[in-house]
């Protein structure tokens, strides 16, 4: 019996993989697109997707539930998520965004661990080189000038420390700043 | 084989454009002279020389892609100064350094100036850790120096005099690249520098270098064939500019034209003339050219091959880059603003009336605040060219807005379409489902970027299945866990590296990576304060970044604390 569910469980993956472009409503691409035969693609699918299922079998995951639904699923992710919080599969980041009426449709498929959070902006995003941002931020550097400056150097270090004396209320908050910069503990406790 | 002089071998050797098929005849040819290592914790300094003892050329490449966007901290690694070291040591004759996301401090490049008596070449692409007194270093002592090419580094200003440094009796430059220095250079000295190198092609000055400078620098060196504009502001009614114009009007040769870092819009007439014979314009920096007067420019230029721009230019004027630059083959689009609210942007009309107009287009960067099916499929079928195809939606997880449906299919035409394809970055909404189209169909890709992609282990499985040639696959917030990265651990012996990062991948399954091929170096970067280094972490924990990568001299020794090797 065991065997027999095995097999269905075969033709059913078969077919839904078939079927699956279906869900997506674009028929036309299959025209311009002739799909290569079924075969190529089978075999790979095949194998790693048994292994999976036995995988999930010993800890009894219903296996419908698993491939049909979630290949087909329309997932948007709440906005705000910080991608620190792991508890959603896709940490859904948010960006100010300008898209007036589709920005309130992005809400309607809440996952639901998801708490709606502050907008907060993740990090790396957009995957722009550091160097092009920092070119971009000309009103931050008059801020900037205005610090003092100090070059803190300490041997062994490949290289300097930039350091602004303003940004720190007094020595015990400045020496903290410096052991979290080199990474070590200067002296005993003040 | 000894008895053919080298100009023949490098001809026969031009032929070999397969990698594989290089690196077999490197073997058995001694006198092999450039090159290229893509992750200089593959291989050591040593091993290179004893390979390679002849040779001039090196590019070695450090940090993972994903420093790029802050992923990799710091201090993570990449220090090019033992290299520098062992080669000096070993009396290698060395005339050209490329690297790129390395740490370069100044220490290394005042060896390397000492150490090289033909040292001739030295380009460093997003590179960090040094000042200007290391270019002063390379100024004062590379005696045939003919290239220095700074492309968007991290450079601190020392306020130091480096152009000055440069002797009087340098005159062998050909390329000088300074565009990334944020400080003050000496103008007289630059313009003493441009008229003693009657050899200069290709000058990219920095901000600070004003208009009447550049008046004077275009008069000595009519010959430029690539022109970096710093500042260019003026009084267009004013003499300077008069002068400027009749002083480009000479400057017949100049192909490509980037900068214009500051500007001033009423003055951009001059270089209409310029316009005319370009074949490349990098205008990705020049915040301060907008709307209809970038567009004017643009409709000059109708030979433009490579052309990057900022969104600003809006679908319209991509419109009219479409119909005026026939010869188009590669595209970049920039986002200009990063951190207010979004106004004029590009959307997916922009690249569906470039894929309309260009049909040359082999290389793609586009930033976007949306994207449909319908136009990727266009687009696959106009330009099925393309060998890179990076998208960005600004929003990581946007779906296709008109049908509320994810991207899969779109992406699935480019991949089906463009047969050569060697790089793709996808954004979106993004289902399991775009994975399969990729390992089905993108035969020749070598490189994906992934992000916020993707249901579950099959989408990864899909493309390690799929792509017989990926050399490099970076992942970041996508829910690929230990099946999809225990299945075929031996296909990472076949790539240059894997970056998993807030992924599903936990310790253990990187344990077991580690365990079963001593060949790689899996790290693992823990930047948390929580986990302490001495305490035995849970194997059941994520990894919140995982890089692993080929090589042939085991864990490296330079690691920082925060990087585990396992």
């Amino acid at each position: 019996p065991y065997f027999i569910y095995h097999i269905i469980h075969t033709i059913y993956i078969y077919i839904s993989i078939k079927h699956l472009h279906l869900y997506y409503n674009l028929p036309h691409l299959h025209k311009t697109y002739p799909k290569p035969p079924l075969k190529k693609a089978i075999p790979r699918i095949y194998s790693t997707l048994t292994s999976r299922i036995v995988w999930k079998m010993e800890s009894s995951v219903a296996y419908e539930g698993d491939l049909n639904l979630k290949a087909t699923e329309l997932r948007l992710g709440l906005p705000g998520t910080p991608s620190i919080v792991r508890n959603n599969k896709r940490a859904s980041p948010d960006m100010v965004e300008d898209c007036g009426s589709t920005g309130s449709s992005d809400n309607k498929h809440s996952h639901p661990e998801t708490a709606p959070a502050a907008k907060a902006q993740v990090v790396g995003w957009p995957p722009i080189r550091s160097y092009r941002k920092n070119s971009f931020q000309p009103k931050k550097t008059h801020e900037v000038e205005t610090g003092i400056y100090v070059k803190v150097s300490m041997d062994g270090a490949p290289y300097l420390r930039k350091i602004d004396l303003k940004v720190y209320k007094g020595y015990s908050e400045l020496l903290k700043a410096l052991e979290n910069m080199f990474k070590l503990t200067i002296g005993k406790n003040i | 084989m000894n008895y053919f002089p080298e100009e023949v071998l490098e001809h026969v050797f031009d032929f070999l454009t397969s990698d594989r098929d290089r690196n077999a005849v490197s073997l058995v040819c001694q006198s092999w002279y450039r090159v290229f290592i893509g992750n200089c914790y593959a291989i050591s300094a040593e091993r290179l020389i004893a390979r390679f003892p002849r040779v001039r050329s090196l590019t070695l490449k450090g940090k993972p892609h994903f420093a790029d966007f802050n992923l990799v901290p710091h201090d993570w690694g990449g220090f090019v100064y033992p290299w520098i070291e062992t080669m000096a040591k070993s009396g290698l004759n060395l005339e050209e350094l490329r690297l790129k996301r390395m740490v370069v401090s100044d220490d290394s490049l005042e060896l390397l100036s000492r150490s090289f008596v033909n040292f001739k070449s030295l380009v460093l692409v997003s590179c960090e850790g040094f000042t200007t007194d290391g270019l002063a270093a390379i100024a004062s002592n590379c005696r045939f120096l003919r290239e220095l090419d700074l492309q968007e580094n991290e450079v601190e200003d020392r306020r130091g005099q480096w152009l000055s440094c440069f002797p009087d009796s340098c005159t062998s430059l050909v390329s000088l690249n300074f565009a990334c220095l944020k400080g003050e250079v000496n103008l007289v000295a630059l313009e003493r520098l441009v008229t003693r190198c009657c050899n200069l092609r290709s000058l990219r000055l920095n901000h600070a270098v004003p208009l009447d400078t550049l008046q004077k620098i275009l008069v000595q060196a009519p010959h430029l064939v690539d022109l970096g504009i710093g500042s260019y502001v003026h009084d267009p009614d004013s003499e300077t500019y008069h002068k400027l114009k009749s002083a480009i009007q000479k400057c017949t040769s100049v192909r490509s034209l980037s900068g214009f870092l500051e500007v001033a819009p009423r003055c951009l007439a001059a270089i209409y003339q310029i316009c005319l014979n370009l074949t490349s314009l990098n205008l990705s920096y020049a915040a301060g050219i907008h709307g209809t007067e970038l567009i004017k420019l643009i409709r000059h230029c109708g030979r433009l091959q490579r052309l990057w721009i900022l969104d600003c230019i809006g679908d319209k004027g991509l419109g009219v880059v479409a119909s005026t630059c026939k010869e188009l083959q590669e595209l970049r689009v920039f986002p200009s603003d990063l951190y207010g609210v979004g106004h004029a942007a590009v959307t997916e009309e922009g690249l569906v009336a470039i894929s309309a107009g260009c049909p040359k287009l082999n290389s793609l960067l586009y930033f976007c605040h949306q994207m449909t099916n319908a136009a990727l499929i266009t687009v696959a079928k106009n330009c099925p060219n393309f060998t890179r195809f990076r998208l960005c939606t600004l929003n990581p997880t946007k779906p296709d807005p008109v049908t509320m449906q994810p991207l899969d299919d779109g992406f699935g035409a480019i991949v089906q379409s463009c047969k050569g394809l060697r790089r793709l970055s996808l954004t979106g909404l993004l289902t399991d489902q775009v994975f399969l189209y990729i390992g089905m169909y993108a035969e020749q890709l070598e490189m994906l970027s992934v992000a916020f992609a993707g249901d579950s282990d099959e989408g990864m499985l899909y493309v390690l299945n799929g792509c017989k040639k990926l050399k490099k696959l970076e992942i970041r917030d996508s829910p690929f866990g230990n099946v999809a990265l225990l299945t075929d651990v031996g296909k990472y012996e076949t790539m240059r590296s894997l970056w998993m990062s807030s992924c599903e991948v936990t310790l253990e399954g990187c344990k077991t990576v580690a365990k079963l091929m001593p060949r790689l170096n899996v790290e693992i970067i823990n930047e948390s304060e929580q986990v302490e280094v001495e305490a035995s972490p849970d194997d059941r924990q994520k990894v919140e970044k995982m890089y692993l990568y080929r090589t042939l001299v085991g864990p490296r020794r330079d690691a920082p604390d925060f990087v585990w090797t396992l």
